[in-house]
Protein backbone atom coordinates (compact mmCIF):
# COMPACT_ATOMS: atom_id res chain seq x y z
CA UNK A 1 0.00 0.00 0.00
CA UNK A 2 1.00 3.87 -0.57
CA UNK A 3 -0.64 6.93 0.08
CA UNK A 4 -1.74 8.62 -3.30
CA UNK A 5 -0.02 11.74 -4.80
CA UNK A 6 -1.19 15.12 -4.18
CA UNK A 7 -2.38 14.19 -0.37
CA UNK A 8 -0.22 16.02 1.80
CA UNK A 9 -0.45 16.55 5.60
CA UNK A 10 -0.47 19.97 6.83
CA UNK A 11 -1.72 22.12 9.88
CA UNK A 12 -4.39 24.36 9.48
CA UNK A 13 -5.19 25.84 12.52
CA UNK A 14 -3.67 24.37 14.64
CA UNK A 15 -5.59 20.89 13.61
CA UNK A 16 -3.56 18.22 11.44
CA UNK A 17 -5.32 18.08 8.09
CA UNK A 18 -4.72 15.53 4.70
CA UNK A 19 -5.54 17.99 2.18
CA UNK A 20 -5.09 17.12 -1.62
CA UNK A 21 -2.96 19.14 -3.25
CA UNK A 22 -3.20 18.55 -6.86
CA UNK A 23 -2.39 20.98 -9.17
CA UNK A 24 -1.32 23.14 -6.13
CA UNK A 25 -5.06 23.73 -4.94
CA UNK A 26 -5.88 22.94 -1.47
CA UNK A 27 -9.91 22.48 -1.32
CA UNK A 28 -11.23 23.87 2.55
CA UNK A 29 -14.14 22.13 1.99
CA UNK A 30 -12.50 18.52 1.98
CA UNK A 31 -9.96 18.36 4.69
CA UNK A 32 -9.71 15.67 6.47
CA UNK A 33 -8.61 16.03 9.87
CA UNK A 34 -6.29 13.74 12.50
CA UNK A 35 -5.56 13.51 15.93
CA UNK A 36 -1.90 13.08 16.86
CA UNK A 37 -1.74 9.25 16.34
CA UNK A 38 -2.92 9.38 13.08
CA UNK A 39 -1.17 12.53 11.79
CA UNK A 40 1.98 10.62 13.31
CA UNK A 41 0.82 6.90 11.00
CA UNK A 42 0.35 9.15 8.02
CA UNK A 43 3.98 10.34 8.51
CA UNK A 44 5.59 7.14 8.82
CA UNK A 45 3.42 5.83 6.18
CA UNK A 46 4.73 9.04 4.20
CA UNK A 47 8.62 7.83 5.00
CA UNK A 48 7.99 3.99 4.37
CA UNK A 49 6.97 4.75 0.85
CA UNK A 50 5.43 1.28 0.25
CA UNK A 51 3.74 0.33 3.54
CA UNK A 52 1.51 -2.56 5.30
CA UNK A 53 -0.38 -2.80 8.18
CA UNK A 54 2.13 -4.59 9.75
CA UNK A 55 4.78 -2.60 8.86
CA UNK A 56 2.91 0.63 10.20
CA UNK A 57 2.06 -1.05 13.74
CA UNK A 58 5.28 -2.71 14.56
CA UNK A 59 6.46 1.04 13.94
CA UNK A 60 3.77 2.42 15.93
CA UNK A 61 4.32 -0.27 18.97
CA UNK A 62 7.87 1.20 18.14
CA UNK A 63 6.97 5.07 18.93
CA UNK A 64 4.41 4.59 21.54
CA UNK A 65 3.78 2.24 24.46
CA UNK A 66 1.22 -0.30 22.80
CA UNK A 67 0.86 -4.12 22.85
CA UNK A 68 1.17 -5.25 19.24
CA UNK A 69 -2.47 -6.47 19.11
CA UNK A 70 -4.26 -2.82 19.97
CA UNK A 71 -1.39 -1.49 17.45
CA UNK A 72 -2.74 -3.71 15.02
CA UNK A 73 -5.92 -3.21 15.76
CA UNK A 74 -5.88 1.00 15.43
CA UNK A 75 -3.61 0.58 11.96
CA UNK A 76 -6.18 -1.31 10.71
CA UNK A 77 -9.26 0.93 11.45
CA UNK A 78 -7.10 3.76 10.50
CA UNK A 79 -5.88 2.09 6.53
CA UNK A 80 -9.80 1.41 6.28
CA UNK A 81 -10.77 4.91 6.48
CA UNK A 82 -8.01 5.90 4.34
CA UNK A 83 -8.66 3.20 1.89
CA UNK A 84 -12.36 4.60 1.99
CA UNK A 85 -11.61 8.26 1.27
CA UNK A 86 -9.71 6.99 -1.04
CA UNK A 87 -5.75 8.45 0.13
CA UNK A 88 -4.26 5.72 -0.31
CA UNK A 89 -3.71 3.01 -2.89
CA UNK A 90 -3.15 -0.88 -3.00
CA UNK B 1 -10.41 20.85 21.38
CA UNK B 2 -11.10 24.46 20.68
CA UNK B 3 -12.98 25.24 17.57
CA UNK B 4 -11.14 27.57 15.61
CA UNK B 5 -12.88 30.62 14.39
CA UNK B 6 -14.05 31.58 11.24
CA UNK B 7 -11.29 34.05 11.36
CA UNK B 8 -8.79 32.04 12.21
CA UNK B 9 -9.71 29.30 9.59
CA UNK B 10 -9.96 32.19 6.99
CA UNK B 11 -6.34 33.43 7.88
CA UNK B 12 -5.31 30.09 7.50
CA UNK B 13 -6.45 30.22 3.89
CA UNK B 14 -4.68 33.14 3.82
CA UNK B 15 -1.66 31.70 5.17
CA UNK B 16 -1.84 29.28 1.86
CA UNK B 17 -2.75 31.57 -1.11
CA UNK B 18 0.43 33.46 0.03
CA UNK B 19 2.82 30.48 -0.02
CA UNK B 20 1.54 30.63 -3.48
CA UNK B 21 -1.31 27.44 -3.44
CA UNK B 22 -4.74 28.17 -5.05
CA UNK B 23 -7.20 27.69 -1.59
CA UNK B 24 -10.91 26.34 -2.53
CA UNK B 25 -12.92 28.42 0.27
CA UNK B 26 -16.69 27.68 1.11
CA UNK B 27 -18.68 30.80 0.80
CA UNK B 28 -21.37 32.18 3.50
CA UNK B 29 -24.22 34.14 3.04
CA UNK B 30 -26.10 35.80 -0.23
CA UNK B 31 -24.06 38.45 -0.48
CA UNK B 32 -22.80 37.79 -4.17
CA UNK B 33 -25.94 36.74 -5.61
CA UNK B 34 -26.14 35.71 -8.33
CA UNK B 35 -22.65 35.29 -9.16
CA UNK B 36 -22.03 33.68 -6.00
CA UNK B 37 -24.33 30.96 -3.63
CA UNK B 38 -22.83 31.21 -0.48
CA UNK B 39 -23.49 27.87 1.84
CA UNK B 40 -23.53 25.65 -1.47
CA UNK B 41 -20.65 27.26 -3.82
CA UNK B 42 -16.99 28.19 -3.05
CA UNK B 43 -14.50 29.87 -4.73
CA UNK B 44 -10.77 29.45 -5.47
CA UNK B 45 -8.13 32.05 -4.27
CA UNK B 46 -4.74 33.07 -5.52
CA UNK B 47 -2.12 35.78 -4.78
CA UNK B 48 -4.23 39.17 -5.12
CA UNK B 49 -2.28 40.78 -8.17
CA UNK B 50 -2.78 43.06 -10.50
CA UNK B 51 -6.15 43.98 -8.86
CA UNK B 52 -8.75 45.67 -10.74
CA UNK B 53 -12.53 47.04 -10.50
CA UNK B 54 -14.71 44.09 -11.22
CA UNK B 55 -12.55 41.70 -9.49
CA UNK B 56 -14.04 39.22 -6.50
CA UNK B 57 -11.40 39.69 -3.81
CA UNK B 58 -11.30 38.49 -0.02
CA UNK B 59 -10.51 41.32 2.01
CA UNK B 60 -10.71 42.96 5.28
CA UNK B 61 -12.38 45.57 5.56
CA UNK B 62 -13.66 48.32 7.65
CA UNK B 63 -10.93 47.19 9.99
CA UNK B 64 -13.35 44.43 11.45
CA UNK B 65 -14.32 41.86 9.45
CA UNK B 66 -13.43 39.61 6.06
CA UNK B 67 -15.54 39.83 3.12
CA UNK B 68 -15.91 38.36 -0.18
CA UNK B 69 -16.81 40.77 -2.36
CA UNK B 70 -16.46 42.85 -5.84
CA UNK B 71 -13.99 46.01 -6.23
CA UNK B 72 -16.12 48.56 -7.38
CA UNK B 73 -13.48 51.22 -6.89
CA UNK B 74 -10.28 51.59 -7.07
CA UNK B 75 -8.26 55.35 -5.64
CA UNK B 76 -5.12 54.85 -5.27
CA UNK B 77 -4.13 52.50 -2.17
CA UNK B 78 -7.87 52.75 -1.37
CA UNK B 79 -10.22 50.51 -2.26
CA UNK B 80 -14.13 50.13 -2.31
CA UNK B 81 -16.23 47.00 -2.41
CA UNK B 82 -20.03 46.21 -2.88
CA UNK B 83 -21.48 42.71 -2.46
CA UNK B 84 -23.40 41.76 -5.84
CA UNK B 85 -26.40 40.26 -4.09
CA UNK B 86 -26.41 43.72 -1.54
CA UNK B 87 -28.78 46.70 -3.13
CA UNK B 88 -27.49 49.24 -0.72
CA UNK B 89 -23.90 49.52 1.43
CA UNK B 90 -20.10 49.52 0.58
CA UNK B 91 -17.29 48.26 2.63
CA UNK B 92 -13.83 50.41 2.30
CA UNK B 93 -10.27 49.10 2.72
CA UNK B 94 -6.76 49.43 1.60
CA UNK B 95 -5.33 47.47 -0.98
CA UNK B 96 -2.79 45.76 1.39
CA UNK B 97 -6.18 44.32 3.24
CA UNK B 98 -7.31 42.75 -0.39
CA UNK B 99 -5.85 38.66 1.28
CA UNK B 100 -6.85 37.21 -2.09
CA UNK B 101 -8.06 37.28 -5.21
CA UNK B 102 -11.08 34.84 -6.28
CA UNK B 103 -11.22 33.62 -9.49
CA UNK B 104 -13.19 30.85 -9.70
CA UNK B 105 -16.62 30.10 -8.64
CA UNK B 106 -16.66 26.25 -7.81
CA UNK B 107 -20.18 24.78 -7.63
CA UNK B 108 -20.99 21.33 -5.30
CA UNK B 109 -20.33 18.83 -7.72
CA UNK B 110 -16.74 20.78 -8.52
CA UNK B 111 -16.86 22.31 -11.21
CA UNK B 112 -14.81 25.36 -11.63
CA UNK B 113 -16.03 28.07 -13.77
CA UNK B 114 -13.77 31.25 -14.24
CA UNK B 115 -15.72 34.06 -12.65
CA UNK B 116 -13.98 36.60 -15.22
CA UNK B 117 -14.91 34.84 -18.84
CA UNK B 118 -16.04 37.38 -21.25
CA UNK B 119 -19.69 36.53 -20.99
CA UNK B 120 -19.26 36.68 -16.81
CA UNK B 121 -17.33 39.67 -17.07
CA UNK B 122 -20.52 41.57 -19.02
CA UNK B 123 -22.96 40.01 -16.70
CA UNK B 124 -21.74 41.83 -13.86
CA UNK B 125 -20.98 45.17 -15.28
CA UNK B 126 -24.82 44.72 -16.69
CA UNK B 127 -25.86 43.88 -13.20
CA UNK B 128 -23.85 46.66 -11.83
CA UNK B 129 -26.25 49.15 -14.14
CA UNK B 130 -29.35 46.91 -12.33
CA UNK B 131 -28.16 48.50 -9.27
CA UNK B 132 -31.78 50.19 -8.55
CA UNK B 133 -33.80 47.24 -9.61
CA UNK B 134 -31.77 44.40 -7.71
CA UNK B 135 -34.04 44.22 -5.14
CA UNK B 136 -37.13 42.77 -7.04
CA UNK B 137 -34.44 41.03 -9.67
CA UNK B 138 -32.89 39.19 -6.84
CA UNK B 139 -36.45 38.48 -5.34
CA UNK B 140 -37.47 36.61 -7.98
CA UNK B 141 -34.22 34.82 -7.94
CA UNK B 142 -34.34 33.36 -4.66
CA UNK B 143 -37.61 31.88 -5.34
CA UNK B 144 -37.03 30.41 -8.72
CA UNK B 145 -33.61 30.11 -10.24
CA UNK B 146 -31.91 29.42 -6.64
CA UNK B 147 -34.15 27.23 -5.55
CA UNK B 148 -34.16 25.16 -8.87
CA UNK B 149 -30.11 24.92 -9.03
CA UNK B 150 -29.83 23.34 -6.64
Amino acid sequence: MKQKKGFVLRTVCGEHVIVGEGLGTIDFGKLISLNETAAWLWKKAGEMGDFSIDTLAAALCEEYEVDAQQARADVEKMVAQWQEIGIIEC
Amino acid sequence: MNTPSDNEIIQSAIKLVNEGLRVTFPVKGYSMLPFIIGSKESVDLVKPENLQVGHVVLAWVEGCRYVVHRIIEIKGDQVVLMGDGNIAGVEHCQLSDVAALAINVVTPRGKHLPLYSPWRVKASRLWWRLLPVRRWILAIYRRTWMKWRY
